[in-house]
């Protein structure tokens, strides 16, 4: 992902404290892929990060409205968060609050959970490029009342991760019969076959949320770049798709 | 005491012992025991369950002195917070002091059962050599320890029935500890292993698992495949508790309904824990859900686990930005909707409503505990942006039986004043980021007296409340303050008026003065309080200071 905004603007972006707390809308200030061609021109989100920005400001509101003498509560609690400058290019996400010691109450062994588990290279499990930290993805499908969550670091390419899909979620969803299994062709093609919601018989649409976090059809970008942008996985029901753009009915890849 | 009466000879004393074994709590029998000399000798002899809450409160040596005939002991170190790292890591806690006056003084122990202690290997061999008919080893949020030490305890306790390693801090040296179970060894009915790291050589585990024809509980950790799982429930069908750890089905969905009729074959199945799909079709008493979980999935397990007893919610993220998650207040009232059996609930989440906590408190007033932590400190109701005063209150007000609660969200002295009138079976009570100032506290000191435990960290309590209410304080086994706004002076007046109290001033910063030399208005960092009969302990670290 490239930036193509102005230095002057970014060090505009970088020194406004209460600027870059709230900065959660496209990247550029909200104006458009001012001289971000490539990755602007592809983008077909639907979300609207509006909510997301007023959302935050509410909770800023708050704070101030909390007590008198907050500021004196700040002062003498020395292990209270201080809220975080985000980082100085914009178009990264901002950078995570300073951790306030000890809080959300929940034991270091349980919040390294998923941790140990992608540190530890297990026999049982596929290979995955030694050193490298998991990417784990939570995966939503329409319809199922539970959410997986899979370490994209895991899958070499949009295949084996739609192999993956179809196994975990084998008692929702159902390959059609349509596309016959073409075997491993070491491609990156997922023309497989195509999701079916067993249900509606509706067909499942995977789609992501990106760093930015905006909704983007799967296999539309390299994936070694989707790995690195993917936030969540969603398979939607091929209705709700259909802003998305012309690619509906089958994952598709264009390779670079 | 009636002089010249001794009623107490109308019986021989086994018949008193035996009155005395009806008795439900220990402090009935401390009651008994002041009645005269006979009944304090003979409830002193037959005392054989011992519950220590602090393992500061008293000396290891007067406790094997005042009951010698202990058979269970359990004991407690660290305060609870440690468990966030509020703690320094080198405070104290150390169980040597202990197991060496129980090895000299109750040779005879038969369970141990220790909690946020500092657990040396030493101190495992101690207890493998030392107490013959050992049965029972539990050991809790401890660390110091190794597999090696496990070891020791497997080799050398030929009658042991459980071995419950629940979240240690375990240095894995010796892979094959597993082994030094002899083959004569058979009397397993709960084993534990969760938390340990390392490699577990199945094999092993299958054969020790297959001779033991008691086993009840098994949890493993992750290093079991699912395969191999499979295996182990054929060796023990009769098992009621069954645990996979941090196991990670995530991979393996086929292999589900092959450990699914694994687990059919075990028809006594009454609890499941580890990584599992949701919606098994069982009903266990206690679920711990350890996957991914939002209010649907919530709704769903109040739609089908009638029974359940205790629901255990943590976040999958505690540390990222905030996402939309779709876990809320919703998943909580669903549960409390469906559920009639609930009683006890931890749960995080992002939001909350007065209402929904209304709406919890009408539907399960039996909740004997309740801790709820919204994860960012001081958010209000999202819908009223009120503080979550009247929720809490109406949480306290209808759960008479509540025992432990946990505050969090925007609150205020309103929310403490109701937990002072109303929480009157309450034992222990968490604070974190709450209140206006003094009166909030004064409220809860003040009330709520059935009160032993009392953890605040990030609020604005000052010294008042503490220096009226110093009485209190010893009737409670333990008082923590962090980051609140207390000072230097009421500590020293409090140690100074109380002799009872350890008053421990924690000041990990080490710059400037030594904590003596610093002047009355000095901030305290961290304060720990607590009753004891031992006076200031003897092995505290140099961040602590114990005033007198």
């Amino acid at each position: 992902m490239v930036t193509g905004s102005s230095a002057g603007e970014k060090d505009e972006h970088s020194l406004g404290f209460e600027e870059t707390e709230l900065r959660l809308g496209l990247p550029g200030g909200g104006s458009g892929g001012e001289g971000d061609v490539g990755k602007n021109s592809g983008k077909r989100a639907f979300a609207e990060t509006i909510d997301l920005k007023l959302k935050l400001q509410a909770a800023v509101d708050t704070k101030d409205m909390a007590a008198e003498g907050a500021a004196v509560k700040l002062m003498r609690s020395p292990s209270q968060m201080s809220i975080a400058a985000s980082a100085t290019d914009p178009e990264k996400p901002p950078a995570p609050k300073a951790q306030v010691v000890g809080w959300p109450p929940v034991r270091s062994h349980r919040r390294s959970m998923l941790a140990v588990q992608s540190e530890k290279p297990s026999k049982e499990d596929g290979e995955r490029p030694a050193g490298s930290l998991a990417a784990f993805v939570k995966v939503s499908v329409d319809g199922a009342p539970y959410l997986r969550k899979i370490d994209l670091k895991m899958y070499r390419s949009y295949q084996e991760l739609s192999m993956a899909l179809q196994k975990m979620f084998s008692s929702f969803t159902s390959v059609s019969s349509s596309c016959g299994s073409r075997g491993t062709n070491g491609g990156d093609s997922m023309n497989e076959g195509k999701l079916v919601d067993l249900i509606t018989g509706s067909e499942l649409v995977p789609t992501y949320e990106d760093k930015d976090g905006d909704w983007m059809l799967v296999g539309d970008v390299p994936w070694e770049m989707f790995v690195e942008s993917c936030k969540r996985l969603r398979l939607m029901k091929g209705s709700e798709a259909v802003g998305l753009g012309q690619y509906i009915s089958t994952f598709h890849c264009t390779t670079s | 005491m009636v002089g010249g009466f001794r009623w107490a000879a109308m019986f021989p004393d086994e018949v008193w012992e035996h009155v005395f074994s009806f008795l439900p709590a220990d402090a009935d029998r401390n009651a008994a025991a002041l009645v005269c000399r006979a009944w304090y000798r003979i409830e002193q002899r037959s005392r054989w369950r011992v519950f220590v809450g602090n393992c500061y409160a008293v000396e290891p040596a007067a406790a094997v002195r005042r009951f010698p005939e202990v058979r269970a002991a359990a004991i407690k170190g660290k305060p609870h917070f440690a468990d966030f790292n509020l703690v320094p890591s080198d405070w104290g806690g150390g169980a040597e002091a202990w197991v060496e006056a129980m090895a000299e003084g109750w040779p005879h122990l038969e369970e141990l059962r220790l909690k946020r202690m500092v657990v040396s290997d030493d101190c495992l061999e101690l207890i493998a050599r030392c107490f013959k008919n050992f049965k029972v080893l539990s050991l809790v949020s401890c660390e110091g320890f190794s597999t090696a030490g496990l070891a020791a305890i497997a080799a050398n306790c030929r009658n042991l029935r459980e071995l419950n390693l629940h979240e240690n801090e375990v240095e894995d040296n010796c892979l094959h500890w597993m082994s030094h179970f002899p083959e004569s060894f058979t009397s397993l009915v709960t084993l534990n292993i969760a938390c340990l790291e390392g490699e577990v050589n199945v094999y092993v585990l299958e054969r020790l698992i297959g001779r033991c024809p008691n086993l009840k509980t098994l949890r493993l950790n992750h290093s079991v495949p699912i395969q191999r799982l499979v295996g182990l429930l054929h060796r023990a069908p009769q098992l009621v508790d069954l645990g996979t750890g941090k196991f990670a089905a995530q991979h393996h969905p086929e292999l589900f309904s092959t450990l699914e009729s694994a687990i059919a074959g075990c028809k006594n199945l009454k609890s499941l824990s580890g990584f599992w799909e949701a919606g098994p079709t069982y009903l266990p008493a206690i679920y711990s859900v350890m996957d991914l979980i939002e209010d649907d999935g919530l709704i769903a397990v109040a739609a089908s686990c009638k029974l359940l007893q205790e629901l255990r919610v943590f976040p999958s993220d505690p540390y990222g930005a905030a996402q939309p998650i779709s876990l809320t207040e919703h998943g909580l009232v669903a549960i409390s909707a469906g559920c009639p059996m609930l009683h006890s609930v931890l749960y995080f989440c992002r939001q909350m409503t007065n209402s929904a906590l209304l709406t919890v408190a009408k539907n399960c007033p039996n909740f004997t505990c309740f801790r709820l932590c919204i994860m960012e400190p001081h958010t209000p109701d999202y819908i009223t942006r009120q503080p979550l005063d009247a929720g809490f209150s109406a949480i306290v007000e209808s759960c008479k039986h509540l025992r432990r609660l946990s505050l969090s969200g925007l609150l205020t002295d309103l929310v403490f004043k109701s937990i002072g009138a109303s929480a009157n079976c309450l034992e222990m009570l968490s604070v974190a980021f709450a209140g206006d100032g003094d009166a909030g506290l004064h409220y809860i000191l003040s009330g709520c007296k059935n009160l032993r435990k009392l953890e605040i960290r990030d609020c604005p309590f000052g010294d008042q409340p503490l220096l009226d209410n110093a009485a209190k304080l010893e009737t409670m086994r333990s008082l923590w303050m962090s980051s609140c706004s207390v000072t230097l002076g009421a500590c020293r007046q409090l140690a100074r008026k109380m002799p009872l109290l350890n008053v421990e001033v924690i000041n990990e910063r080490k710059r400037g003065l030594p904590l003596e030399l610093q002047p009355d208005n000095c901030p305290v960092e961290k304060l720990y309080i607590y009753r004891t009969v031992a006076g200031p302990r003897s092995d505290t670290p140099s961040c602590v200071w114990i005033l007198r």
